[in-house]
């Protein structure tokens, strides 16, 4: 009897194993798809040597370079579509692109190099940048160093630019072609619609900005008689968000150090400063009275978007060249509505302005060595590089920014304006997806058909140059830090998110610092203390 | 007896002879025994990695040895404390509260008259098993966040006080046994409701002419049928007992509720593979499964001695 029943049983949970493996496969299916979009390239590989036998001119031989890097947007690219075969055409490059969906790229790379399978060239965001595996191979020499190389190619060594070839070095040694972006990048955009009804100015100091946030929140500046706007919408759920999420920008605006400060004869972290506390105390002061969206630590950066987009939130701290998707999404929702980048603020009038900024790469382009798929010889090396180079000159970036002349843009009084497909999409964006990540892409570019709103956000780009405020431990590494990131930034990310919601005081905060500091944070200010010295 | 015989007999029978007599059984135990030689015992040997200095350049077999230096970082750890507390307050909690669930609920499923009704309620039950954890987490968040979620307001609305359930040390727990409760009360209620199947009717016709009512029927005849099979699945669920549910807590997890929800699980997966330190990862996920093991085997004795029927 007994014996039957653990049979039933038995039997009965080998059923749900079953079952559930059934409805686990689903998420892996995904991941395959996804994946198996790389699938069909292989043919076209094929395909692309034949043809390129034709296409004698280039004197370059024939090559397919293999490629792995995030996808952002919903669906790959089609690698067989125009724009590729332009490249293919023109300078013998099939380009072979493993699009991963960004939320397992990190985990994607942990396993390809656990499985031998990197491809010729990978892009190392920052958070790949911190795995302990691509740490191992950087020290192990299982990347292609560029550092002596890079010189030969003009094109590519003019268009990334001494500075950043310099800050992009991991000590001293360029691993990889820094992926450019705008220095002053962090800030926000604001509601002009909403200023203009309210008959608001743009703040210039914290005082003016919070009564504008408040403005927004209470005095209904849609005019629709009902309590249903918002200030600011912002959101802090990873470690990473700080930049651009107002707690950097802010603090920064108040005198804090980015990130990293060599103030004293030692590094300082940002939120080990006063000034960072009085940011805080200023986001605190928002999010008390309602100005701010009271769930910035439940939802993701792209819910904040969303809300932004909905349309019942006056402000969101972003990075500024968001504000063209933001916009355009915005209208959506509220046709009226006009975006602006917010101003930059300071504490009192006349003060000098502080703007919080990149390092002005987000991690690497890098040419793996390790590997069977990987670039095996120097030669090999060189015409990947050569192919950068390629891409670096104005005719290829023309091809990047503008696509194909008659498929992509038209020209009309020597305005060149890119088409749209039937759902608003450019053309040129379908076509090459997010290839502009792996291959050497400008930090911006003002292009013909710019409307008014991107030229005054380059022009707000420009103007805040001089302003910007570096970041002193860029390119220099903590072995502590290396080791331990993830928890330490934690802490101080728990912490801040913590304050801000008051769930501890002033004391609270810094005894988490002091927590840090105990946990490894002093080891890592004395080791980049001394990197500091040794590099700068 | 007869049983017996039958055992003797294969006993009896030599492997090549028994594989030809029962060939089409052994074939059907083929896909289940791949299962477990690939799945199971396969991706032990990445076990190694736990006393390595492992590099994934070099694999498994090029890698440094270095002891039990991975462990002993683990437990010198501050993290160490804080994630067993945790992982204990979970599995405890799950263990009193969502345990006995479907025990309770397939009792009483098991008293329905109308067996039409009791399929449909059966089927609507098993539905949320089906949802994946991603969605409930995006459903929690639309219904309690602390902004705009409805129930949040709902309540902030009729009894004018704002509650914080997403961001808060002392609603993580409640929050995620209750999502563990929510999905999968009704897909615990098969086995009990297989072990109900099995019951003797003449149990409950002797006991009713002995005047039991339906309290004592359920009390002396039903619970002492599904004894066995509770006491095997709490063992079973002993193995896993340190195994909170990994995606579910990482899609809750933020600074707020960190203190309290950081787990095992969601601890190796940021170490191993967001932070590629496979080593580490794999010896804390080590150390857990041998703790899931301590328990089974403490557990399956503590049964036996109480006159219960084991696993083993």
């Amino acid at each position: 009897m007994k014996k039957k029943l653990l049979a039933t049983l038995l039997s009965a949970s080998l059923c749900i194993g079953i079952v559930s493996g059934c409805s686990s496969s689903e998420t892996t299916d995904t991941a395959q798809s996804e994946t198996s979009s790389s699938e069909p390239q292989t043919e076209t590989s094929e395909t692309a040597t034949q043809s390129n036998t034709e296409a004698e001119s280039e004197s370059l031989e024939p090559i397919t370079i293999t490629m792995m890097q995030e996808l952002f947007s919903d669906s790959a690219p089609d690698l067989s579509d125009e724009w590729y075969t332009y490249i293919k055409d023109n300078l013998g490059v099939t380009l072979d692109v493993n699009f991963v969906p960004t939320q397992s790229y990190v985990d994607k790379i942990t396993t390809t190099i656990a499985s031998g399978d990197l491809p010729m060239v990978i892009a190392a965001n920052s958070s790949v940048l911190k795995n302990q595996g691509i740490l191992d191979m950087i020290a192990d020499e299982d990347f292609w160093d560029l550092t002596d190389i890079i010189k030969d190619y003009p094109n590519l060594y003019e268009f990334v630019g001494e500075d950043r070839w310099t800050t992009s070095a991991i000590e001293g040694k360029n691993w990889g072609i820094p992926r450019l972006r705008v220095l002053p990048r962090n800030g926000g955009v604001i509601r002009q619609d909403w200023l203009d009804n309210l008959g608001l100015e743009m703040p210039t100091t914290f005082d003016e900005l919070y009564d504008v946030l408040y403005a927004f929140t209470y005095d209904d500046p849609d005019g629709n008689g009902i309590d249903d706007t918002y200030g600011v919408v912002t959101s802090y759920v990873g470690t990473g968000n700080r930049g651009w999420n107002g707690f950097q920008t802010l603090a920064v605006s108040f005198g804090a150090p980015n990130t990293w400060g060599y103030i004293d004869g030692k590094m300082v972290p940002d939120f080990g400063t006063e000034e960072y506390m009085n940011a805080l105390k200023f986001i605190k002061k928002l999010y008390d009275n309602g100005v701010m969206n009271k769930n910035f630590n439940e939802i993701t950066a792209e819910d904040r978007k969303t809300e932004y987009m909905a349309g019942n939130y006056g402000a969101v701290f972003c990075v500024i060249d968001d504000i063209q998707g933001l916009q355009s999404g915005l209208v959506q929702a509220v046709d009226t509505a006009q975006s602006k980048v917010l101003g930059a603020v300071t504490q009192n009038k006349g003060d000098t302005i502080r703007i919080h900024s990149t390092t002005g790469y987000n991690g690497l382009v890098m040419f793996p060595k390790y590997g069977d798929g990987a670039i095996q010889s120097e030669e090999e090396l060189r015409r990947v590089l050569s192919f950068y180079d390629s891409m670096c000159t104005d005719e290829y970036q023309d091809l990047l920014n503008y696509g194909i002349e008659g498929l992509t843009y038209e020209t009309v009084n020597s305005v060149r304006t890119l088409t749209t497909t039937e759902n608003g999409s450019l053309v040129l964006d379908v076509q090459k997806g997010d290839i502009n990540q792996i291959l050497p892409a400008a930090d911006y570019v003002r292009k013909d058909d710019d409307n008014e709103m991107l030229i005054s956000l380059y022009d707000t780009i420009e103007e805040r140059m001089d302003y910007a405020v570096l970041d002193d431990s860029a390119g220099l590494t903590s072995a502590t830090y290396n080791d331990l990131s993830s928890e330490l930034d934690a802490i101080m990310m728990d912490a801040a998110v913590n304050f801000v919601i008051g769930s501890i005081d002033e004391d609270g905060y810094w005894a988490a610092y002091d927590q840090w500091l105990a946990d490894g944070g002093q080891d890592v200010i004395d080791e980049f203390t001394e990197a500091y010295e040794l590099y700068r | 007896m007869i049983k017996n015989k039958a055992k003797n007999n294969s006993g009896k029978l030599s492997f090549s002879r028994s594989l030809k007599k029962y060939w089409i059984l052994y074939l059907m135990m083929l896909p289940g025994l791949l299962y477990f030689i690939v799945f199971k015992y396969g991706s032990m040997f990445g076990l190694i990695t736990a006393f390595q200095e492992f590099r994934l350049t070099k694999g498994v077999l090029g890698s440094q040895f270095v002891g039990f230096e991975h462990f002993a970082k683990f437990f010198q750890s501050n993290k160490f404390s804080t994630l067993f507390i945790n992982t204990m307050r979970l599995a405890v909690c799950n263990i009193i509260f969502f345990f006995p669930l479907p025990i309770i609920i397939s009792l009483l499923i098991n008293e329905l008259k109308s067996k039409r009704y009791k399929s449909v309620i059966q089927g609507v039950i098993y539905i949320p098993h089906f949802v994946s954890w991603v969605v409930v987490a995006s459903v929690v968040v639309e219904l309690f966040n602390t902004q705009d979620g409805a129930i949040t307001q709902m309540i902030n609305k009729a009894f004018g006080t704002s509650v914080n359930i997403l961001s808060n040390e002392n609603t993580f727990v409640g929050l995620i046994t209750g999502e563990q409760m929510w999905k999968e009360f009704g897909w615990g209620t098969i086995i009990f409701l297989a072990a109900l199947a099995g019951v003797d009717t003449q149990l409950y016709e002797a006991a009713k002419i002995d005047g039991a009512n339906r309290w004592k029927q359920t009390l002396h005849v039903t619970l002492p049928a599904m004894k066995p099979t509770i006491i095997i699945q709490l063992i079973l669920r002993m193995g896993n007992f340190l195994n909170t549910g990994f995606e579910q807590i990482l899609l809750a997890l933020n600074s707020s509720n960190r203190s309290v929800g950081e787990v095992f699980d969601t601890y190796v997966y940021q170490v191993a593979l967001q932070n590629g330190k496979i080593s580490y990862g794999t010896a804390i996920g080590m150390f857990k499964s041998v703790v899931g093991l301590i328990l089974v085997v403490t557990v399956n004795k503590i049964a036996k001695k109480a006159g219960e029927e084991g696993v083993y």
